[in-house]
């Protein structure tokens, strides 16, 4: 518990530097910012569409789509917000020998690798973004928002990203192996995007694969499904205990990868 | 009190070559030969508490892999040894507590913040209580005559400066270990100063135990009685520089040792 509450401390301390870093270049903090509501616009217009054509997707209908989108650009703002910049990094920190100087720190070093970079222009849009877009078609909706029903949905937005961190990390870790993991990397970045759309518009194989062997659908599609009252009960039990089971994989992978450590430069 | 001991120890590295030119390059795809470099081939020393000792040897010879060893950077192929009574590469983090390293080609420093930033970051991380904090950076910014370049961003700091700024954050936790490997390269002849009589005050005042890599004789003749000489990953000379510059200078002495060691002269 101690040392849970002293990564919290750094994690915080963390968090200071980077928005103290990020605000010394205050026009490309900016600009991030600006850049991203363009993005969350592109995501918005998907919804604006749905709706403007009537269109169903999936056996969906627009506000349900729209509530989806809003999980998605929500998810998003954690996953870029949290995580994105620190795994680009990992390649770099391991064939530039950076990782010696996190090495020799009495924290975590799987802590450090991935969270050390907290990055906030690119959040602020979509966090704003993602809570107005989910609690309009929340509401349009007429589903109850009771105290389940949000404590479920945030509990399956925590494992979300939980799983996020787990599945994405993976590629990333393969650098300690072939240094340079670009291919892969980018293969993986691009799974992100099957969160764009409700998993409907797979077939069963596919959604069982997204569900099951590489959980990505798992992220976006089970907090939404919950609040259908759409999601069975196996479905909301594998959703919270695969991102606990997949955390400690790829602490392990993590703990193998880093003895293979072999720094730079002597 | 031996509060290093090494023994037997080695780290060989497996690489490959790769001969010039696109052929080569498409061969190396289909089938890379793998070649092992002994970069540490089983070496031996101990150090007592309290010593500043200089570990020196030519680029290549094995110094900065040694001290990523000693730092549990890296694992060692085979051999052991104890940092304060810990094997470093478990990594557990009493050892980590105890012990800091300053590598003068890499930086802990955040490049566009000032250092104290990374004092503060370095505060959590090592625990350290307020007082005790504002007091330690208090004396070693003083000590460095820092004061003036507390709010200045780290990338505007001239190299010189932002060694002294590395030393104040490897150090805000008073480790009794430390490694510093080259901490006054590219400097000039008054930083390099400067930080020899910071690295000897630091040791009378606090009793820590020193092992420096340089390449600037000046370095290691004004802070070090003893110095172990490395070459090829072997122990080329382990003992007092005095015994060593008996009848030449410090510079003929360890050129003469390393061209022993280049001929197959380790005693490691």
């Amino acid at each position: 518990m101690k040392e849970i509450r002293k990564h919290l401390r750094v994690y915080k301390q963390f968090a200071k530097i980077c928005i103290m870093q990020q605000l010394e270049y205050r026009a490309n903090f900016i600009i991030g910012i600006g850049a991203e509501c363009a993005w969350l616009a592109t995501k918005l217009i998907y919804s604006f569409i749905v709706h403007q054509t009537n269109s169903t997707v999936g056996g969906l209908s627009p506000d349900e789509i729209t509530l989806f989108i809003g999980t998605f650009i929500l998810l998003t703002a954690l996953y870029t917000g949290m995580f994105m910049m620190n795994f680009f990094f990992i390649p770099h920190r391991v064939r530039g020998g950076e990782l010696d100087l996190m090495l020799v720190k009495p924290i975590s070093t799987q802590f450090h690798l991935t969270m050390r970079e907290v990055d906030f222009a690119i959040p602020i849009p979509n966090i704003i973004g993602g809570v107005i877009t989910v609690a309009v078609s929340w509401s349009r909706l007429g589903l109850e928002a009771g105290f389940v029903q949000i404590v479920t949905y945030i509990c399956l937005i925590i494992s979300g990203t939980v799983l996020t961190y787990s599945i994405f990390l993976i590629p990333y870790l393969l650098s300690f192996w072939a240094v340079k993991v670009q291919a892969v990397t980018d293969v993986a970045d691009r799974m992100w995007d099957f969160n764009n759309m409700p998993m409907q518009i797979y077939n069963n194989w596919l959604q069982r694969l997204g569900i099951f062997l590489i959980p990505v659908f798992v992220i976006a599609n089970f907090p939404v499904m919950a609040l259908f009252e759409n999601l069975p009960l196996f479905y909301l039990l594998w959703g919270l205990i695969i991102p606990v089971v997949l955390f400690f994989a790829v602490k392990k992978i993590f703990d193998f990868a880093v003895k293979r450590y072999s720094s730079a430069g002597g | 009190m031996q509060i290093i001991k090494v023994e037997n120890l080695k780290k060989h590295y497996d690489y490959y070559q790769k001969e010039q030119g696109l052929k080569n390059s498409l061969r190396n795809v289909i089938k890379r030969k793998k070649l092992k470099k002994e970069a540490v081939n089983g070496i031996n020393f101990n150090i007592e508490a309290g010593e500043i000792v200089g570990f020196i040897g030519p680029n290549g010879a094995g110094k900065t892999t040694t001290l990523k060893m000693l730092s549990g950077i890296l694992f060692p192929t085979s051999g052991t040894a104890t940092v304060g009574g810990f094997t470093p590469w478990e990594r557990k983090k009493a050892f980590k507590m105890g012990f800091s390293i300053v590598m003068g080609q890499k930086t802990q420093l955040n490049w566009d913040l000032p250092a104290i930033e990374t004092f503060n970051l370095n505060k959590c991380i090592y625990e350290v209580d307020d007082a005790v904090y504002k007091k330690t950076v208090g004396e070693l910014v003083e000590l460095l005559g820092v004061e003036p370049l507390m709010k200045t961003q780290v990338r505007r700091l001239s190299l010189g400066e932002r060694m002294k700024m590395e030393l104040i954050a490897a150090l805000v936790h008073r480790p009794k270990i430390i490694f510093l490997d080259e901490p006054t390269i590219g400097l000039d002849f008054v930083s390099q100063k400067t930080i020899r009589e910071f690295i000897r005050h630091y040791n009378e005042e606090t009793g820590a135990t020193i092992l420096l890599t340089s390449h600037y004789v000046g370095d290691i003749e004004s802070l070090c009685k003893r110095a172990i000489v490395i070459n090829e990953g072997l122990l080329a000379y382990d003992g007092n520089l005095s015994d060593i510059v008996v009848d030449s200078t410090i510079e003929e002495a360890i050129t003469k040792l390393y061209e022993n060691g280049e001929n197959g002269g380790g005693t490691g």
